[in-house]
């Protein structure tokens, strides 16, 4: 009973419920009903994790809501490892971040609307990755895309929330597009959208069929997962309150794609160059958002494209065929990329909202609790031994350079790219000093050297308990849970575990040796990264001014983002108001555009088919013996 | 007689209570030819009935006299509400409600 | 022959008979407010009559012939007399909200007896009771939609209705005559012997159509429709959502029977014909109601369409002779159960707005989820279903109609039910846009309070609650539509058809 898989999506949805009809009339209780949900729902994941283990997989058919001959559409549970260790991380970060927002939502007035959506948020995230067929998921993958762009657009009277929110939405929509051209090719292709019938039907599936949809099911991820070039949604996610940045936008949702890819393994074993791709985008993101990271002066901007970066990461791993080390980092980021939005939260919580790190610095004595978290994450983050983050971005970097060491020749042969992964370990090896650079430089404005603005520190203040414990907490995780889950490097608890999920793999490790001289080369580049942040901003060592003269230009392209926003904005521009076309086709201003075909000719036919009726019996009566004429005459004619 | 002719015969009765429904402007002259269709049914049933040496059709035409006496009432009650409203002599009147 | 047992069958219509008689003895003796009396007279009768339906269920699940042959009491009946007594309460309920205390007890008599026919209409094996039972159902109705007698329009509606409901009728006496001169026999089971023992020779196809073409004025099909804007437009609100889902819904219920039973042997040739039928009646239907301004009008040729939804899965039906498998019959059942909700609902809400301001144009709608969240909220879940949005009702029933047309062949049928669907939303859409998205006109709003007619506290809530349930249900089906169908699988499983 305690561990029967239901229980976990029950609770949210509860809260959801009472949040919603009851919430205005009782705002107090509204965060702490959502927190017990999801804490129940933490407590009954373990509950299963529990009962679960050693087991294989267990499918469970909840509700089967359509059955139609030889078409069904159910509701099913699939809780294999792979979901378990999903759900794990989706509510345990979700119980902290519900807990911490009591804390950073306390004085908002529209709370209850808050605490609606989050749990909502807690459901479908629950179902997506619970789901046992891509329809299941592909619903869910919307419902928290729809949630998510009410959290951004939460704050609805800024203009820049709704501005952002639009964005997030449209971006998506058109990831989405390819996704659902992904799920339809592959019904067309195995006539059933559960994942254990189609890794079934991959034997017999047409190879060009396989990576078509693998191609379109990764756009799907792409826009999720804000990889280049549909990641210029996340950033402006920030938008949304801090808890909602930490949740969705780093630990959560935008790992859904991380997911999908993992989930859908066989059926990307079996498409080496999606594969490639996957690789390919994930490298390049990883690298981009890394270097635009460094030039960020708000710090919520900072973390969120140092999220794209690690997203990126994980979608090298996956590409390099280690699905497992993928799914490792995917748990250990969202430790301590959620401890550091929550940190950055407590500290614009105590400077009044502000989040400029031009205006912070010296904050260490004022948030003690906020300081010493925030260190452990960046530590995490920047991949410093013996922290969690460590632990899976060394393996990551290993897969990449196992997979280009499986051929050493070095070209483009039948093992499908794997000279081009030398390239992929340099920008792995790159990103790894960049982290290490930002995530100090980060931490030095803000927390080191003297006040920059007095006014704001004289007011700082450290935040409550419910808001540091959740710190606290994660800081736990984040300096942990690298190390339990993931000594010894490949055969670690979390390696074992994934085993028993369906069809997920991992590469052969090289033996030690290798492993210890590649996790050598990772720390040293970590510390590198994090030497030159506390040379130049602890110190004051001119080095980002040399950085300036030995590649003139490099800053300004990174304070652009690459130019991407504003190739991404005239795109985006176009885009919405073709969307505004689209939805808004009652709009009189709009009638004569899209609506024209469909709207101006029915109206024409109405209003003719609306001639025949003249109000006049007789006439009625006239048609009536016309259709009697014609029914009778025409039965009798075509017999 | 034949079976063939009374179902001639009941068959232009019909088709003259059809006729005058379509034709007649008066509303009491149309209730009168929706009539005529009946009793053209009627004829028709009674003869089958005769024919087929059979009760059940002789039932039906009961049934269907009785019915339509109903339906006159109803119809009728209909026509004197609406005069006392509106004076109305002809259907063609009543178009307030179309398109 | 007859036995003393049949009648005990026919307890829940014995019931609803002498519900309407009380009702119209308590109108000759009482006087004063009368209102709640009607009203609990009749919801208690409907009451009482679904319980003794549900405890006079032939055990076996078997269909059991009463009356010499004249009824059968089977699972589809039963199927479709729930569904009618539910519609008859929730038409009380209405239309006490409508009606002061005389009217209502006059409309709470002849929906009654209304009802009564509808219910023996289902359970018609012969072509006798099937005439009676459609005339005792149509009476009532016509004088219904004529029942506010100071109003032009209800009158002139009433008026029109009569006397295309009479030329119909007469239509259909003369098929019935056709058919039984040439099978010698009413019966409808044996109807099917003579007919397959003819073939498809003229005389039978022209018996078929006559009576295909009275029975396609009561669902209102295209070319046979034009009453039912009119009908719906000028009727009091309550009146026009009964007769809406009631009389069409039970007309249907026989025309599937007439298809899979009585002219079985056609089968082809009925096909064909409905067919064509059905995608005329989508189309009009339709490309019509995109026209309309008055909410009533719309919904009236919203019907119209429905009615050819409907009828594709009755022309599948007659394709596929595997009447008790999944689809065909099956799915017409579920389609008419939720349809009747969900339109019924909409005039429930319908009238919401009338109340508020005192008109039926579509641009009072304006606004109305700032001033009424339940019923916009409501409104808006009937205008989806109606469009066919999963995961509501509408969507499921037409899920299941599709899957008759196509696994009967008729792809085409099954394309056109979609590509109009679509020109729907176009209509539907537009009062959620209306409800939700555009301000309120204020002078209306001004005027509306003053003139809104003083509802006591009970009814209105009552009212609401008439709102509440056909939205609920709308809701439930769509999401739980696996029970419903389950139940309509097992009602033809157990039916003479």
């Amino acid at each position: 009973m305690l561990n029967a898989p239901w229980i976990i999506p029950l609770l949210p949805l509860a809260a959801f419920a009472v949040n919603g009809l009851f919430g205005r009339r009782n705002p107090r209780w509204t965060g702490w009903v959502s927190t017990a949900a999801v804490v129940g729902s933490f407590a009954a994941t373990v509950a299963l994790w529990i009962a679960s283990a050693g087991a294989d997989q267990d499918e469970s058919l909840l509700y089967r809501w359509v059955a139609s001959g030889g078409f069904t559409i159910d509701i099913a549970f699939l809780t294999d490892a792979l979901t378990i260790v999903m759900l794990l991380v989706v509510t345990g970060v979700s119980a902290l971040v519900s807990l911490y927002a009591v804390g950073y939502m306390d004085h908002d007035a529209n709370k209850p609307r808050f605490f609606t959506w989050i749990p909502l948020f807690v459901f479908s995230m629950i179902m997506l990755v619970i789901s046992d067929n891509l329809l299941q998921l592909f619903v869910f993958w919307e419902m928290v895309g729809l949630c998510s762009y009410l959290l951004i657009g939460y704050w609805y009277d800024r203009d820049s929330a709704n501005a952002a929110a639009t964005k997030a939405f449209l971006v998506n929509r058109i990831g989405d597009f390819g996704f659902a051209i992904g799920i339809i090719l592959a019904f067309l292709e195995f006539g059933t959208l559960r994942y254990r019938e189609i890794f079934a039907g991959l034997g017999s599936a047409d190879a060009g069929m396989v990576t078509a949809i693998a191609c379109l099911l990764f756009v799907g991820a792409m826009g999720k997962s804000a990889q280049f070039p549909l990641h210029v949604w996340l950033p402006d996610a920030m938008e949304g309150p801090t808890p909602v940045s930490a949740l969705i936008h780093a630990a959560t949702m935008v790992t859904a794609g991380v997911y999908l890819v993992v989930r859908m393994n066989p059926l990307y074993t079996q498409a080496p160059e999606a594969l490639l791709l996957v690789a390919a985008v994930g490298a390049f993101t990883a690298v981009l958002a890394a270097t635009i990271a460094l030039v960020q002066t708000d710090i919520k901007r900072v973390l969120a494209y140092s999220t794209v970066s690690q997203l990126g990461l994980m979608f090298l791993a996956a590409g390099a065929g280690a699905y497992t080390v993928a799914i490792f980092h995917l748990a250990t980021h969202a430790f301590f990329k959620a401890l550091l939005f929550l940190g950055s939260g407590s500290v614009i919580h105590a400077l009044n909202d502000e989040q400029d790190m031009r205006r912070m610095g010296g904050l260490r004595r004022k948030l003690p609790v906020t300081y010493a978290t925030f260190i452990l994450g960046g530590l995490a983050l920047a991949a410093v031994f013996p922290l969690a983050g460590f632990w899976s971005k060394d393996e990551v970097l290993a897969h990449v350079f196992l997979k280009a060491a499986a051929d050493p020749g070095g070209a483009l042969t039948a093992d499908h790219g794997a000279g081009v992964f030398w390239l992929f370990y340099a920008t792995g090896l790159t990103v790894s000093v960049l982290t290490a650079f930002y995530t100090f430089r980060m931490i030095v404005k803000t927390f080191h050297g003297a006040p920059r603005d007095a006014a704001l520190h004289e007011h700082a203040h450290e935040s409550p308990w419910v808001m540091t414990v959740p710190l606290i907490v994660l800081a736990a995780g984040a300096a942990l849970s690298g190390a339990v889950l993931g000594i010894p490097p490949e055969h670690g608890v979390i390696h074992g575990y994934l085993e028993h999920a369906a069809g997920v793999l991992h590469l052969e490790g090289a033996g030690a040796a290798p492993t210890l001289i590649l996790a050598v080369v990772s720390t040293v580049a970590a510390l590198t990264g994090l030497l030159l942040a506390l040379g130049a901003y602890g110190r004051g060592l001119p080095i980002p001014q040399r950085a300036r003269a030995l590649a003139p230009g490099a800053e300004t392209l990174f304070r652009q983002k690459w130019y991407l926003d504003h190739l991404g904005d005239g795109f985006m521009v176009a885009l919405t108001k073709a969307a505004a076309m689209l939805s808004w086709g009652f709009d009189a201003g709009v009638v004569d555009g899209i609506v024209n075909g469909v709207g101006k000719l029915s109206r024409f036919a109405g209003g003719q088919a609306g001639r025949i009726q003249t109000g006049q019996a007789q006439n009625y009566a006239l048609l009536m013996v016309v259709g009697l004429v014609l029914t009778v005459g025409g039965l009798v004619l075509f017999r | 007689m034949t079976l063939n002719g009374f179902l001639v015969v009941g068959a232009l009765i019909f088709s003259i209570g059809a006729m005058g429904v379509l034709i007649r402007r008066n509303a009491i002259v149309m209730l009168m030819s929706i009539e005529l269709m009946l009793q053209g049914a009627n004829v028709t049933l009674a003869a089958f009935s005769a024919y087929l040496d059979d009760q059940a059709g002789f039932v039906l035409v009961i049934f269907s006299l009785t019915v339509a006496a109903a339906e006159v009432a109803v119809g009728l009650a209909i026509l004197v509400a609406l005069s006392r409203v509106y004076p109305v002599v002809n259907v063609d009147q009543l178009d307030s409600l179309r398109g | 022959m007859i036995e003393p047992g049949d009648l005990g069958y026919v307890v829940p219509e014995l019931i609803v008979l002498g519900t309407a008689l009380t009702l119209l003895l308590w109108a000759a003796i009482t006087r004063g407010d009368r209102r709640w009396m009607s009203v609990s007279i009749a919801l208690a009768g409907n009451g009482s009559a679904a319980l003794m339906l549900f405890m006079r269920t032939p055990a076996d699940g078997a269909a059991v012939e009463l009356f010499a042959g004249q009824l059968v009491v089977d699972g589809y009946s039963t199927f479709f007399r729930t569904l009618f007594l539910l519609l008859a309460s929730l038409a009380i309920v209405f239309g006490a909200q409508r009606f002061p205390s005389a009217p209502l007890i006059d409309f709470a008599a002849l929906l009654q007896f209304s009802l009564l026919g509808m219910m023996l209409l289902v359970g018609a094996a012969d072509w006798a009771t099937a005439f009676i039972a459609i005339e005792t159902m149509a009476i009532p109705v016509y004088v219904l939609v004529g029942l506010t007698r100071f109003r032009r329009a209800s009158l002139e509606a009433a008026m029109k209705y009569f006397a295309l409901g009479a030329f119909a009728s007469a239509v259909l006496v003369y098929g019935i005559a056709w058919s039984y001169g040439l099978t010698g026999t009413t019966s409808l089971a044996e109807t099917a012997d003579g007919i397959a023992s003819r073939g498809d020779e003229p005389w039978s196809l022209f018996a078929l159509g006559l009576i295909l073409v009275a029975l396609g004025f009561k669902v209102a099909a295209v070319p046979f429709h034009a009453w039912t804007p009119d009908a719906y437009q000028g009727a009091p609100t309550p009146a026009a959502a009964f007769v809406s889902v009631g009389p069409k819904v039970a007309a249907m219920a026989l025309l599937a029977r007439v298809v899979t039973l009585a002219f079985e042997p056609l089968a082809a040739n009925i096909t064909v014909a409905l067919a064509v039928i059905a995608a005329a009646t989508m189309i009009l239907g339709n490309l019509a109601a995109i026209a309309q301004s008055d909410v009533k009008r719309m919904l009236g040729y919203s019907s119209i369409a429905h009615t050819g939804y409907m009828l594709v899965g009755v022309a599948a039906v007659s394709q596929t002779d595997a009447g008790a498998d999944f689809v065909g019959v099956p799915s017409v059942l579920f389609y008419g159960f939720v349809y009747a909700l969900m339109t019924f609902g909409a005039f429930a809400v319908a009238y919401v707005v009338e109340a508020q301001t005192d008109s039926n144009d579509l641009s009072a709608f304006r606004g109305l989820a700032r001033r009424s969240m339940l019923p916009a909220a409501a409104m808006a879940v009937f205008m989806l279903s109606l469009t066919g949005v999963p995961p509501l009702s509408g969507f499921l029933g037409k899920l299941y109609i599709l899957q008759s047309a196509v696994d009967a062949g008729l792809g085409w049928l099954a394309v056109t039910l979609v590509v109009t669907s679509v020109v729907s939303a176009f209509y539907y859409l537009r009062v959620v846009v209306l409800m939700f998205m555009e301000d309120e006109d204020a002078p209306a709003a001004a005027s509306a309070a003053a003139d809104a007619p003083a509802a006591s506290g009970a009814v209105a809530d009552a009212h609401s609650a008439v709102v509440a349930v056909t939205a609920g249900a709308t809701v439930a089906f769509g999401i739980v539509g696996g029970g419903l169908l389950a139940w309509a699988q097992a009602a033809v499983a157990s039916s003479l058809l």
